[in-house]
């Protein structure tokens, strides 16, 4: 449903309904103008749509961006907003020595967002920006974006009991300053900017690397805004393969569990 | 190409445990009432054990649930929010409407079956606290029995609109390709037929003034109810194309998904070998109802939180584990709990000796 | 069932039923409660869209570029210790709460970014240089690793120790007590029954250098030498030890990590690059290699330093044309690229056995021609210069090749001709000597154009006829004592796949190189190595764009410098005697050579080996104190070092035993944490994190631009003050030390300026503030720091301690140093106009080494090779490990790779080990079908001494041969156990604990007398890689 519908139907039910208070709610989860910081910050920048390149090529699988996002943003211990994967490729018949795949993954901003329509409250809403945002006090918990979410990209916040993602640091961006992740990219993989500015690096890199851009999971038709270079189609899709060991150990054979 | 993962996070599971005893109850509450109007409006002379058995149920399930679902809100206390947008995409905000709709009917409803079993104002001084709060609750003597099949209606609307909105809800998720098929709903609503009857079954027993005519009849409805189920989960199996294969895939891999099949065939089995028995002994009666809840709480269990260990991307299943406390074990047992307490309050405020005909 | 049974049954339930709801609801009832208070169940956040992320550390307005500073926080440019990368980086910081809330990379710092920002850049523009303003950010990106992001954590970790420390009870026992600095210092100088088990020797007592400690073994030293200080490496305050130990103290006996490292690598990078003593490398030029080869290093997984290569090559691969790399290793490495997988391969091959590949790829290289003739035939630099080269080699160097010869292996110089010649005979004015190619002549490499290459004759000399060879000759032969089959049936890779690849790598011109590193810490390593090295040699690609490249260099801060002489002082002790390791000194040079020889014994094998061409080698120290030979310890003073986890074996061979006061009477710790080794001590003195200490230190090989990162205290440290108010820390307690034993180098007038004037070293802060001032005065002297650098770059806070013993001149420039986090040379500096690298590498690529050739095997008694050969990973006395421990019993071999997230010490980060909380050993997928073995089973691996309980991963990326196992995991302690100090527990983190080390996986040398851990016989390096195994499978 585009936008408009949904405002118009926002209106109509909220006068058939009759409670005075949805529309200023409404307002209040989407937008707040009684603080221009925070009118801003959901509105975001006005005229750009941000995205992310990944170039697969470029990274060192290092973790880095894992770990930065973490500190930055906080998350409790054992929850992520962006996770890079490690993979084996190998053939069938070993022709070619095995490689390795690694696969950095976060929100993906999509332009046809199916978390947002789910939300029973409004409180995950897109900025003009195209960044997916979560307005922690609107958000009740009720974890059906998380289930909506074709990417495991979003998370109930053990510290906040409310959805929790990704936003491509808006916080930093806002500021100016670029996302704690593409900061800190020790092969320089990760490139964020502006898609609507033909001249913004990540158009040119978008455009110079025409034939070799994908997404996840194309066919779920979420329009992700955040595109991989270098990426095999094997990994559009959700992986079949061995999956990894998860369980804990010491060297004396007890098993420790994941509690952090 | 031959993928193997070596390095992933594990995963938590977001819909937690409160869910399965929400859909559970909810299901036995939208199942009674179907069984009570159905009742009500097939047979020219009604079973009164029968419709309140299901009043009982109706009315302590269907308090129960919402109760659940609320835990499973993890900022329980903004439930409200849910009435301050308008969000006409999310099958989730409807079901905040017609969860309290369904709260209101169903409660009515049952109302109005237990009124007549609920004590005649007296001044008899010997009557206890019981008795008191049973006189009030009855409201009067006035006759109420022209409002019931009105009420049954509504009731049973309404029970379908839950029946609908749990099952679409859970549906309409796209990401987990194991929830998203139609044969979803129908599983649901099924399973939470066959679970009501049994339960029925159950309480025909426990409560006092057992019929057997009233678990005759429901013997007929498990068999109808085990059969719809069985149905829908073969014609699931044979024609899904999405989420069917996704299991297979799972099947293949996972030893906990294998457990879970094994369990369900093995249920499937012996409910269809008993249920195909002409004359069930009492006992076996009572052995078919309890395999017949745990069946379709165990369905719920797969269906809701097994299924959210099924990665999106990766391979493989994130790791589970039941907790003891209020996010787990704690959780489940006191929903029961609570749902016991309930039942025991009810049945101690009805009168339990065959009450007047219903006039109608 | 009558009313009131009936009733008491409801009762129950109701009861028992709400009971039950109330205990499972009360988590949900809480949450509303708090929702009641707080409008939100959960904790609240700053921010409703932002939650709890961290608020931006300062606003660039994306118009204009402008700057807007948050006054709540500031920005500091520090060093990480995440690994010993030694990066320099830019540390957030709370003001309110002076923690470290978040850590990236420094912009001026060659290390953290691929081309970093010119020196003189101002901080404002620095950090608008790093943001969103015109994406600059994305270009000028100056990162952090994943553990350089999550080292903060350390600052405050409930592990950390922050007081000093004595052990109660027994040493290991976890029990400890606090004390003061003033005591501590005065129980560890004057001894005393410290710990109710009798006298122990004080350093007061130890501390002799006179009377020798042994005199039937006068070479052994003085009775200072049964102190041995041990620091992990530079972390940038190695000289202040080393001062202090060698020239105060005058111990002999000092070492580092180096022997457990890769040292192996060093060594025999060292010997190609003809520097026995610093043990030089080389790095390739990523920017512009063709095809780059890495055999047992993987420089996207780790690696000194990990995070600049791994950038480079990630750079390296997407950008440069025409540019490939191989991996070489038994396990498939992070390096590989699968999205690049047409320009790059993972080349397995059996564990410890890469000698037999770069033996078969020279022997093809010599038996084709491949090599780059005119630079080996080059026999000076001008000679080299000439057809292009910027290096040369001593291929056609002559070497005496009579094994009876005394002086076998070495070079045939001028003086043995009777030629003229400069200095004492043989000496560093001495001339080597070639056969001239266009004359056929004897002459002096210096003089000659073009040598022969391949000289095996006689030449007369006034002695008589010498037998001579050229290094080329001698590495031929060396190359041809097997068959290409050979090699290729040892290391597992076919003969043509051996060909292909040395094909590849020498159809590149100059512009391919091969490195390596910790995959050679194998019972062979040192000539693995050097047979890799060697390879370098082949193409002549030394000093030249797109080849190998050597350091960029520094600026120095504790030599002799221009304002301070921080190298000499007063008194100077000149240390004595014997290393413990043996090391640097030949055996034959010992007493007990010549007694034996005297007896007229054969004087081998030597009762250990001696390891004549190595450095000081820490885990060789420790066993020969525990075993008394050559000579037993008083004392172990060590800072930050974790051998005991680190070096494979030790802790089983010797652990029990440094638990003995008798073995070993006196230990003290200096570190931040209780560690594995640390854990045994007597005494912890609490040590300043890197974020909290004053340091300075370089890069290793990798940058071609000068390198001195500048470490300075940029949060108040955590650690315990002295009565003084200064912070107890190494340098305050070497120096409080040296101080109370009236040692020279220390104390009021220790440090003599410049212009004669005398100045005091009595505090933490001021070795590393003389040096300071020496960095910033070298060459032209840097600028003043400006007001607003000073603001911006959170120095201030140091002002106090700076003009405590700086003049108000070098005040300034040094704050204009810490403001940047160092002094770097500017990235225009790196190469000249035809883009070769500006500094070079002076001495000659030597084939055959004479330092090598002319030293005896001190076990069997028979020469090194003074050129690299295929050894076979052995035991000391030369017994092959497929020997010494049969194959049918253990017919796998261990290796270990570095964890990309995880280094040694980082596991008590949280937010680090979240991300990759365990290690399960890998294993080749169809060993283990054949072992019965799957994914996610638990089993067991055994070595001959040791074993562990694992889980295992089955892949393809692994050699069939090979348990793979990552490094990191496996801690004992770092929080894995519970620490009792002043009896209050500090509780475990039993994540800590999971995994494991490999190096609890033990193997003991048969060969050696007593427990010694299995050693590269060559070197004396630590034996990790190949060693033999078995795994079962438990459940
Ligand atoms: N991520 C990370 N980076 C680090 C460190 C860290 O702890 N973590 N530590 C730093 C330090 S102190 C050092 S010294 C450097 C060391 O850096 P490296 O020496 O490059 O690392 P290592 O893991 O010791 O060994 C390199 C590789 O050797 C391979 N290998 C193992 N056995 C064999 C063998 O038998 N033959 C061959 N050909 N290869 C083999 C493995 O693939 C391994 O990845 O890294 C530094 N950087
Ligand atoms: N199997 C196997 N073994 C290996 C390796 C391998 O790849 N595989 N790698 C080897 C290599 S390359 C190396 S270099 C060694 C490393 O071995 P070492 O250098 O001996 O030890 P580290 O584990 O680096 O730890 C140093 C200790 O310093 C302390 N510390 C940390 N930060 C600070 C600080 O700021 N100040 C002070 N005073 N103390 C601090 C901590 O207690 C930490 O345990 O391990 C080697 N061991
Ligand atoms: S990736 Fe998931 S959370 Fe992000 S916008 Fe798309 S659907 Fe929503
Ligand atoms: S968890 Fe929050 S954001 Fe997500 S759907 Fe529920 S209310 Fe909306
Ligand atoms: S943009 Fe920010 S929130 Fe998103 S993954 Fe990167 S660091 Fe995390
Ligand atoms: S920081 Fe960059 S290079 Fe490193 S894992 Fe993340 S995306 Fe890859
Ligand atoms: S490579 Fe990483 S851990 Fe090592 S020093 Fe650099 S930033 Fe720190
Ligand atoms: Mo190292």
């Amino acid at each position: 449903m585009d936008k408009s519908k949904r405002q118009f139907l926002g209106k109509m039910a909220s006068v058939s309904v009759g409670v005075a208070l949805i529309p200023v709610v409404q307002v209040y989860a989407q937008d707040d103008k009684r603080s221009p910081q925070m009118h801003s910050a959901i509105e975001g920048q006005v005229g750009k749509r941000y995205g992310m390149v990944i170039d697969l090529r470029r990274c060192v699988g290092c973790q880095a961006c894992t770990v930065a996002c973490t500190i930055e943003n906080q998350p409790p211990l054992g929850q992520f907003r962006t996770t890079v994967q490690q993979y084996e490729v190998s053939q069938q018949e070993d022709t070619t020595p095995p490689a390795f795949l690694m696969l950095p993954r976060l929100c993906n901003h999509c332009e046809n967002p199916p978390c947002i329509p789910v939300c029973p409250t409004g409180a995950t809403f897109q900025r003009k920006d195209g960044i997916v945002v979560v307005n922690n006090e609107w958000c009740v918990g009720c974890g059906y974006c998380v289930q909506a979410c074709p990417y495991d990209a979003r998370f109930i916040n053990h510290d906040t009991n409310t959805a929790d993602k990704c936003t491509f640091c808006a916080h930093r961006l806002d500021a100016g300053l670029l996302p704690a992740c593409v900061e800190t990219c020790v092969g320089e993989a990760r490139v964020i900017g502006d898609l609507n500015n033909p001249n913004s690096q990540i158009s040119q890199l978008l455009a110079a690397n025409k034939t070799d851009i994908k997404v996840l999971k194309p066919t779920a038709n979420t329009a992700p805004r955040v595109f991989y270079i270098g990426m095999s189609s094997a990994f559009e899709h959700k992986i079949s393969g061995q999956a990894p060991v998860r369980t804990l150990l010491t060297d004396t054979g007890v098993e420790i569990h994941h509690g952090h | 190409m031959v993928i193997k993962e070596i390095f992933t996070p594990d995963i938590a599971i977001t819909w937690l445990p409160w869910a399965v005893q929400y859909f559970f109850m909810m299901g036995l509450a939208y199942a009674s009432v179907w069984v009570a109007t159905i009742h009500l409006f097939s047979q020219p002379k009604p079973d009164d054990r029968l419709l309140k058995l299901c009043a009982c149920l109706m009315l302590t399930a269907g308090i129960v649930a919402p109760i659940a679902l609320l835990a499973d809100l993890h900022q329980p206390l903004r439930a409200w929010h849910f009435y301050a947008q308008v969000r006409p995409d999310s099958w989730m905000w409807y079901g905040a409407f017609l969860l309290p709709v369904f709260s209101g009917t169903s409660a009515v409803f049952a109302w109005l079956l237990l009124r007549q079993y609920l004590p005649k104002h007296t001044t008899n001084q010997d009557s206890d606290w019981v008795n008191k709060i049973g006189q009030l609750l009855r409201f009067g003597d006035w006759n109420s029995d022209k409002f019931i099949k009105p009420i049954a209606l509504l009731t049973a609307l309404s029970a379908c609109s839950i029946a609908l909105y749990t099952g679409m809800e859970t549906m309409a998720i796209k990401a987990r390709p194991l929830w998203h098929t139609y044969w979803l709903p129908p599983l649901m609503a099924m399973s939470a037929l066959l679970a009501a009857c049994g339960t029925l079954v159950v309480l025909n027993r426990l409560l006092k003034g057992y019929q057997q005519r009233t678990q005759d009849s429901l013997l007929l409805w498990v068999r109808a109810s085990f059969s719809l189920f069985a149905l829908c989960l073969i014609g699931w199996a044979l024609f899904d194309k999405g989420s069917a294969p996704e299991a297979a895939l799972l099947l293949e891999t996972s030893p906990s998904w294998q457990l879970a099949a094994i369990w369900v065939l093995v249920t499937l089995a012996v409910l269809a070998l008993m249920l195909a028995i002409r004359h069930l002994p009492n006992v076996a009666m009572l052995i078919v109802s309890l395999t017949a809840i745990h069946l379709a709480w165990g369905f719920r269990w797969i269906v809701l939180i097994q299924a959210q260990t099924d990665p999106k991307y990766g391979a493989g299943t994130y790791l589970y584990q039941l907790p003891w406390g209020p996010e787990g074990l704690l959780g489940i047992a006191g929903t029961f709990g609570l749902w016991l307490a309930l039942m025991a309050l009810v049945s101690e405020l009805i009168r339990h000796t065959p009450a007047a005909k219903l006039a109608r | 069932m009558d009313k009131s049974k009936r009733r008491f049954i409801k009762g129950a339930a109701v009861t028992g039923g709400v009971g039950l709801f109330a205990a499972g609801y009360s988590h949900t009832l809480a949450q509303m409660g708090k929702g009641v208070v707080n409008g939100t169940s959960g904790k609240p956040t700053q921010d409703p869209l932002h939650g709890n992320s961290l608020a931006p550390e300062y606003k660039v307005d994306l118009q204009s570029g402008q700057l807007i500073s948050n006054d709540d926080q500031r920005v500091a440019n520090t060093m990480c210790l995440g690994c010993w990368t030694k990066c320099g980086v830019r540390a957030r910081i709370d003001q309110k709460t002076d923690k470290i809330i978040r850590i990236s990379g420094n912009p001026y710092h060659p290390l953290s970014s691929r081309e970093h920002i010119d020196f003189d850049t101002p901080i404002k523009t620095a950090f608008v240089g790093l943001s969103a303003f015109q994406e600059q950010g994305l270009q000028g990106r100056s990162t952090a690793c994943a553990r350089g992001n999550a080292m903060l954590e350390q600052l405050d970790s409930p592990h950390r120790v922050t007081q000093c420390l004595k052990r109660v009870g027994k040493r290991g026992s976890g029990q400890w007590q606090s004390i003061s600095f003033e005591q501590l210092l005065n129980e560890v100088v004057e001894g005393g029954d410290l710990f109710g088990e009798g006298q122990v020797e004080g350093l007061r007592a130890i501390r002799d250098i006179t009377t020798p400690l042994d005199t039937n073994n006068p070479e052994y030293g003085p009775k200072a030498n049964q102190l041995l200080v041990s620091n992990a490496s530079d972390e940038g305050r190695d000289a202040i030890i080393k001062r202090f130990t060698f020239n105060s103290f005058g111990t002999r006996n000092f070492a580092n990590h180096g022997a457990y490292c890769g040292f192996t690598y060093r060594a025999g990078a060292g010997a190609l690059l003809d520097d026995l003593k610093k043990y030089a490398h080389l790095k390739p030029d990523w920017d512009h290699s063709e095809f780059l080869l890495f055999i047992g290093t993987s420089p996207q997984q780790s690696g000194n330093p990990f995070k600049r290569q791994a950038r480079q090559l990630a750079n390296a691969r997407v950008n440069n044309t025409n540019f490939s790399y191989v991996v070489v290793s038994p396990m498939l490495p992070n390096t590989s690229n699968q999205p690049c997988a047409g320009n790059n391969t993972w080349l397995p091959i059996r564990p410890a056995t890469d000698s037999a590949l770069a033996m078969g790829m020279l022997r093809w290289i010599i038996d084709n021609q491949r090599y780059a003739a005119d630079f080996l035939s080059a026999p000076n630099v001008d000679a080299a210069k000439a057809s292009g080269y910027r290096g040369f080699s001593n291929a056609g160097f002559l070497i005496i090749s009579e094994p009876t010869h005394p002086r076998y292996g070495q070079y045939l110089f001028a003086s043995d001709l009777g030629l003229p010649f400069d200095g004492k005979a043989y000496g560093e004015q001495d001339s080597q000597l070639v056969v001239d190619a266009a004359s056929g002549e004897v002459v002096f490499a210096s003089q000659s154009q073009k040598a022969k290459l391949d000289v095996n004759q006689s030449v007369d000399t006034p002695k008589g006829t010498i037998a001579v060879k050229s290094s080329f000759q001698l590495l031929s032969e060396a190359a041809h004592s097997f068959e290409m089959a050979h090699y290729a049936k040892e290391c597992d890779i076919s003969e043509a796949q051996i060909i292909a690849l040395a094909d590849k790598f020498t159809s590149h011109g100059t512009k391919a190189a091969v490195i390596s590193h910790g995959g050679t810490m194998s019972a062979n390593g040192f000539y693995s190595a050097w047979a890799i090295m060697m390879l370098n040699a082949m193409i002549g690609n030394i000093n030249l764009k797109g080849g190998a490249l050597a350091s960029g260099g520094s600026f120095p801060a504790f030599g002799k410098g221009p304002r301070y002489n921080l190298q000499e002082f007063d008194g100077m002790v000149e240390p004595k005697g014997v290393f413990l390791s043996r090391s640097k000194f030949p055996y034959e040079k010992t007493s007990e050579y010549r007694r034996k020889v005297e007896a007229g014994e054969s004087p081998y094998p030597a009762k250990e080996p001696w390891f004549p061409i190595s450095s000081p080698l820490l885990g060789e120290h420790l066993t020969a104190a525990v075993h008394g030979y050559p000579y037993r310890l008083k004392a172990w003073i060590n800072h930050m070092g974790n051998p005991i986890y680190g070096q494979a074996g030790l802790g089983e061979a010797i652990g029990e035993q440094l638990k003995d006061p008798k073995v070993l009477p006196l230990f003290i710790s200096i570190d931040s944490f209780i560690n594995e080794t640390s854990a045994l001590s007597d005494y912890i003195v609490p040590d300043t994190l890197t974020y909290e200490s004053w340091g300075w230190t370089s890069a290793w090989q990798g940058t071609l631009t000068k390198v001195a990162t500048g470490r300075w205290p940029i949060v108040e440290p955590r650690v315990a003050k002295m009565a003084s108010g200064d912070v107890v820390c190494m340098e305050s307690f070497l120096s409080q030390v040296a101080m109370k034993l009236q040692l020279p180098g220390f104390g009021e007038n220790a440090v003599k300026a410049a212009d004669g004037s005398l100045h005091p070293l009595t505090r933490a802060a001021d070795y590393s503030l003389y040096g300071a001032a020496n960095v910033a005065y070298l060459g032209k002297a840097v600028a003043d720091i400006n007001a607003e650098d000073m603001y911006l770059s959170g120095v201030s806070r140091i002002q106090s301690e700076l003009n405590t013993r700086l003049t108000p001149d070098e005040v300034k420039k040094v704050s204009y140093l810490f403001a940047r986090g160092g002094r770097f040379e500017e990235m225009r500096g790196a190469r000249d106009d035809a883009g070769n690298p500006s500094k070079v590498w002076p001495k000659p690529m030597m084939l055959w080494n004479p330092d090598v050739g002319s030293r005896r095997n001190s076990l069997t008694g028979e020469f090194m090779s003074g050129c690299p050969r295929l050894y076979q990973p052995a035991l000391a006395d030369g017994t092959p490990l497929d020997k010494a421990f049969d194959k049918s019993q253990w017919p796998l071999l261990i290796s270990s790779y570095k964890s990309h997230t995880m280094s040694s010490m980082s596991i008590g980060s949280d937010r680090l080990r979240q991300v990759h909380p365990n290690n399960p050993v890998r294993l080749n997928e169809k060993t283990a079908t054949r072992l019965g073995i799957s994914t996610g089973d638990t089993v067991k691996i055994s070595t001959p001494n040791g074993s562990v309980i694992a889980l295992v991963e089955c892949v393809a990326g692994v050699h069939p041969d090979c348990i793979a196992i990552e490094h990191g995991y496996g801690h004992k302690e770092l929080g894995a156990r519970d620490t009792v100090i002043d009896e209050i527990k500090i509780v475990a983190n039993p994540l800590i604990r999971v995994g494991i080390n490999m190096n609890d996986l033990n193997l003991f040398d048969p060969s050696r007398n007593g427990r010694y851990p299995l050693v590269d016989w060559a070197s004396g390096a630590s034996a990790r890689q190949g060693l033999p195994a078995k795994i079962e499978k438990l459940s």
